[in-house]
C-alpha cells in the first residue's frame, strides 16, 4: 500500500511526513528542500502502509530534475492514495495542481495546510464548501504545530479505495470538453491498453506533454496533433495554453467560492522584508547576519571546547597511567582515547552550534532572500541567484548541496553550482577552520579564511561559467514568507544531521586513530609520509602530515584529528608556525571533496565531470596552499 | 603542422573575448556565459522597466519554453496582475507579488515580460 504526499513546493509535505514517520527528512523554509523521494513505513490503525514524501511540483509539467522525478513516480508506480497538500494561503494557485491530480482517478485526500497563515492573510477557507465543489474530502491542518494530522490520517483510511467523485462544477467549456471526449474515445478504442485513465491521457496529449506522447502509437499521436491544431485555430493560442488557462480559471473560481476575505492582520514581516531586501540595508544586514553567525558559532564552540577538552584530557591521562611505557596496549589505548577526544573535544563543540545556526537560517526563510540579493552579483560571473541556494547549503554539508542542484533547470548550471558547492567549506571543514585557525590564531584569521574562500569560489564560478558559455534560463524563484522556527523542529533537525557524525564519522575517526596509532607503533607511517613528501614539502608542511591528507579524503574532520595524532600533541601551536597552520587549513578546505561528496557528485553530474571537478579542486588547493605559504609571510613581516 | 580550422579560430576568439569581457565591457552579439543576451521584445514597457510600488498587468511573455512554464506555474502569465515590490541593485532581480506569493524574477527574464501599468 503506497500513500504519496504531493503538493507544490514549500507547502509542508515533508513536515507532515515527519510528523507521521518521525523526523526522517530535513525540512526548511524554501521551495525545493526535498529533491528526492523518501519512503517510510507508517502504522495506520493496525495496518502498515508506505508513506512517500515526493519533491514539490507546481504542476504535472516538469521544469527541473526534481520535478520530473516526482512526476515519473506518480505516473509509473501504482500509488494507492494521494494526500494532496495545499498551502491554504495560496489556495488558487495550489488548486491548479489538485485539478490535474484529480484526473488520475486515484483516491485522494486534500490537506489544507497552513490554515493559520491563511487566517493571518484574512482568508477564511471553508473546507466543507471546497470539499463539496471538488468532490474530494478536505482536511485542515497546521503541520508545523501538529494540528489536524491525526484527523488527516483517519480520513486517509476512510478514503482508501474510493476514487474522486465526479463534479459538475469542474467541467470545462463545452468545445474543449468535446475535444477531450474525442481524444478519449480514440484512446479507448486503441489496441494498446493504458494504465492511466483515458481522460488524464487525453488532456495530457492535448497539452502536448512529452512524457505521455512517447508512450502512444503513431495513430494516436497524429490524431492528437490534429485536435491540437483545431483548438489552436478556434482559440488563437497553443493548445497547451488553452488547457492551462481553463484549469487556472476553474481553480480561481473554486478558491473564490470557498473563501471569504476580510482585512488582513497587520504583520511585521512585511516591514522586516522591506528592510532585509532593501537595496542598501539588505546587504548591510546580510553581512551583519553572516558575521554574527560566525561570531556566535566560534564563541559558543570555543566555550564548549575549553569546558570539555580539559576534562577529557585529564580523564585519558588517568586511564593511561594504568599502562606500561612503550607497550602495544598503551599505543592502542592512547589512539582509542585520542579518537574519542577528537570527536567530543574538538569536532562536536563547533559542529553543534554551527548546525543549530544553519537550521535557524533555513527555517526562518532567509536563504531565498540571499539568493535574491546575490542574483545581480552572480549574473556578473555568469550564474543566477537560484544557484546561490545549493552554494549556501554547501556550508552545511556538500552532499545535500550537490543534490539541491536538481532544482536548477539547466545542466550547465547544475555542474557549476555543484562544483562551487563543494568548494565552500562544509560544517566539517568549518570545524577545522574554527578549531585550528580561530583557536590558535584568533577569530579574525578564521573570518579571513572564509572571506578568501568566498573570493576563490566567486573567481572559480567566473572561470567555469566562461569555459562553458551558455544562455541559461533566468532566475524564477518563489520567495517564501518568514516563519518563526519552532524549537522542537530545530533540535530534531540538528540531531538528524549530527547523528551522521556520531554514528558514521566518529567510529571512523576512532578506527582511523587506531590505524595510525598502530602504524606509528610499527613505524609504518614513514612510507605513507614518504609517498606524500613531495606535496608536503612543496607546501612547507612537516612531513608527518602526509598521513592526515589520506584521512582527509575520507572525511574532512579526520584530517584535523589526525593532525594532532600525527604531531603527537594537542598543542598544535608549539609545533606548527602560524603560516603552516593556515597553509594546512587552506589546503584541506579546497582539496578533493570527501568520499561521500564524490559519490553524490558522480550521481549528479557523472563520472567524467566528477573526475574533472576533483582534479580542479586538487590543483586549486595546491595553488592556494602555495599562495598562502609564500604570500602570508610577506604580509606578516610588514 | 596542422593549421587550426576557421571554426576553431572563431571558437578561440570567442573564448578569449568572453574571458576578458569583464574588462572590455559586454559586446553586443557576443555569447556571454549565463547572460541573457537576446534582444528585448519591442514593446512599450517591460517588467524590467517598471518601478517598485507599481501595479502592472502582464500583456505578453516572449521567452523560452521552460521559463514561460515556470512563470505560468507561479501565476505569472498574460492577463495576471502583479505588484512590484522591489528591484535589486547591480542589475539584480525584481521581486513581484503574484496571487499572494512573492516571486523573484531575474532581470534578463523580466525584460521579456511586457506589461502595462495599472492606475
Amino acid at each position: 500500500m503506497k500513500i504519496a504526499l504531493i503538493g507544490q513546493p514549500n507547502c509542508g509535505k515533508s513536515t507532515i511526513f515527519n510528523s507521521a514517520a518521525g523526523y526522517r527528512v530535513a525540512t526548511a523554509n524554501f521551495p525545493g528542500t526535498t529533491v528526492q523521494l523518501a519512503w517510510s513505513p507508517v502504522r495506520l490503525n493496525g495496518s502498515v502502509v508506505q508513506l512517500v514524501d515526493v519533491p514539490g511540483i507546481y504542476s504535472l509539467t516538469s521544469t527541473n530534475a526534481a520535478e520530473s522525478a516526482a512526476k515519473k513516480f506518480l505516473l509509473n508506480e501504482s500509488v494507492d492514495l494521494i494526500i494532496n497538500v495545499l498551502d491554504a494561503s495560496l489556495l488558487s494557485r495550489s488548486l491548479e495542481l489538485t485539478l490535474e491530480l484529480r484526473e488520475l482517478g486515484i483516491p485522494m485526500v486534500v490537506c489544507l495546510n497552513m490554515m493559520d497563515e491563511a487566517a493571518r492573510k484574512g482568508a477564511a477557507v471553508s473546507s466543507e464548501r471546497l470539499a463539496a465543489l471538488l468532490g474530494l474530502p478536505v482536511m485542515e491542518t497546521v503541520a508545523s504545530r501538529g494540528v489536524g494530522i491525526r484527523e488527516l490520517f483517519a480520513q486517509v483510511l476512510r478514503q482508501l479505495d474510493s476514487p474522486p467523485a465526479p463534479s459538475e462544477f469542474l467541467a470545462w467549456h463545452r468545445d474543449i470538453e468535446s475535444e477531450v471526449a474525442d481524444m478519449q474515445l480514440l484512446l479507448e478504442t486503441d489496441a494498446r491498453r493504458q494504465k492511466l485513465p483515458s481522460r488524464f491521457l487525453a488532456v495530457k496529449l492535448l497539452e502536448n506533454d512529452e512524457d505521455v506522447a512517447q508512450d502512444v502509437g503513431p495513430k494516436i499521436a497524429r490524431a492528437a496533433l490534429q485536435l491540437r491544431e483545431q483548438l489552436e485555430q478556434t482559440h488563437g493560442r497553443s493548445a497547451e495554453w488553452v488547457i492551462m488557462s481553463e484549469r487556472h480559471d476553474r481553480a480561481m473560481r473554486l478558491s473564490e467560492e470557498s473563501t471569504t476575505l476580510s482585512r488582513p492582520r497587520p504583520n511585521f514581516r512585511a516591514a522586516l522584508d522591506n528592510l532585509l531586501t532593501h537595496p542598501l540595508w539588505g546587504y548591510v544586514f546580510l553581512i551583519l547576519i553572516l558575521v554574527l553567525f560566525f561570531w556566535a558559532v566560534f564563541g559558543l564552540g570555543s566555550l564548549i571546547e575549553r569546558a570539555v577538552d580539559g576534562r577529557i584530557a585529564l580523564l585519558s591521562a588517568a586511564v593511561l597511567t594504568h599502562f606500561g611505557q612503550n607497550t602495544l596496549a598503551r599505543a592502542l589505548a592512547q589512539s582509542l582515547l585520542d579518537g574519542f577526544q577528537g570527536g567530543a573535544g574538538i569536532v562536536l563543540p563547533y559542529l553543534l552550534p554551527f548546525l543549530f545556526g544553519l537550521a535557524i537560517l533555513e527555517d526562518v526563510g532567509y536563504l531565498p532572500r540571499v539568493a535574491y540579493l546575490m542574483d545581480g552579483l552572480l549574473h556578473r560571473i555568469g550564474l543566477h541567484g537560484t544557484s546561490m541556494l545549493p552554494i549556501v547549503l554547501g556550508y552545511g554539508c556538500s552532499v545535500p548541496a550537490c543534490m539541491a542542484t536538481r532544482i536548477l533547470p539547466s545542466r550547465r548550471d547544475r555542474f557549476i553550482a555543484s562544483v562551487l558547492a563543494t568548494l565552500v567549506p562544509c560544517s566539517a571543514r568549518s570545524t577545522v577552520i574554527f578549531a585550528l585557525v580561530a583557536f590558535y590564531l584568533g577569530p579574525m584569521w578564521a573570518l579571513g579564511i572564509f572571506c578568501f574562500n568566498a573570493l576563490v569560489v566567486i573567481i572559480s564560478g567566473w572561470v567555469l561559467a566562461r569555459m562553458w558559455p551558455e544562455i541559461s534560463p533566468g532566475m524564477v524563484l518563489e520567495v517564501p514568507r518568514y516563519q518563526w522556527p519552532t524549537f522542537n523542529v530545530l533540535t530534531r533537525k540538528v540531531w538528524l544531521r549530527l547523528r551522521e557524525f556520531v554514528v558514521l564519522s566518529w567510529p571512523l575517526l576512532i578506527a582511523g586513530s587506531l590505524v595510525l596509532g598502530l602504524a606509528t607503533y610499527w613505524n609504518l607511517d614513514h612510507y605513507v609520509n614518504a609517498a606524500f613528501s613531495p606535496l608536503t614539502r612543496l607546501l612547507g608542511l612537516p612531513i608527518v602530515l602526509g598521513t592526515t591528507l589520506i584521512f582527509g579524503v575520507l572525511r574532512k574532520e579526520l584530517a584535523l584529528i589526525m593532525l594532532t595524532e600525527a604531531l603527537g600533541t594537542n598543542a598544535v601551536a608549539h609545533v606548527l608556525t602560524p603560516v603552516q597552520i593556515v597553509v594546512f587549513t587552506v589546503f584541506i578546505t579546497f582539496y578533493i571533496p570527501c568520499l561521500a561528496t564524490l559519490v553524490a557528485l558522480v550521481k549528479e553530474i557523472g563520472k567524467k565531470m566528477t573526475a574533472l571537478a576533483a582534479a580542479y579542486t586538487f590543483a586549486l588547493a595546491t595553488a592556494m596552499g602555495l599562495a598562502a605559504r609564500f604570500i602570508l609571510p610577506l604580509l606578516l613581516s610588514r | 603542422m596542422v593549421m587550426a580550422t576557421k571554426l576553431q579560430q572563431a571558437q578561440w576568439r570567442l573564448m578569449f573575448n568572453s574571458l576578458f569581457a569583464f574588462w572590455t565591457g559586454p559586446r553586443q552579439g557576443k555569447l556571454r556565459g549565463g547572460a541573457h543576451k537576446r534582444p528585448a521584445p519591442p514593446t512599450a514597457l517591460s517588467l524590467y522597466q517598471a518601478a517598485s510600488g507599481q501595479q502592472v498587468e502582464v500583456l505578453q511573455i516572449i521567452a523560452g519554453q521552460t521559463a514561460t512554464r515556470q512563470l505560468a506555474q507561479l501565476g505569472i502569465r498574460a492577463g495576471s496582475r502583479l505588484a512590484i515590490q522591489r528591484c535589486a541593485p547591480l542589475g539584480g532581480p525584481i521581486l513581484v507579488e503574484s496571487a499572494g506569493s512573492t516571486v523573484a524574477i531575474g532581470r534578463g527574464l523580466a525584460r521579456k515580460v511586457s506589461v502595462k501599468i495599472l492606475p
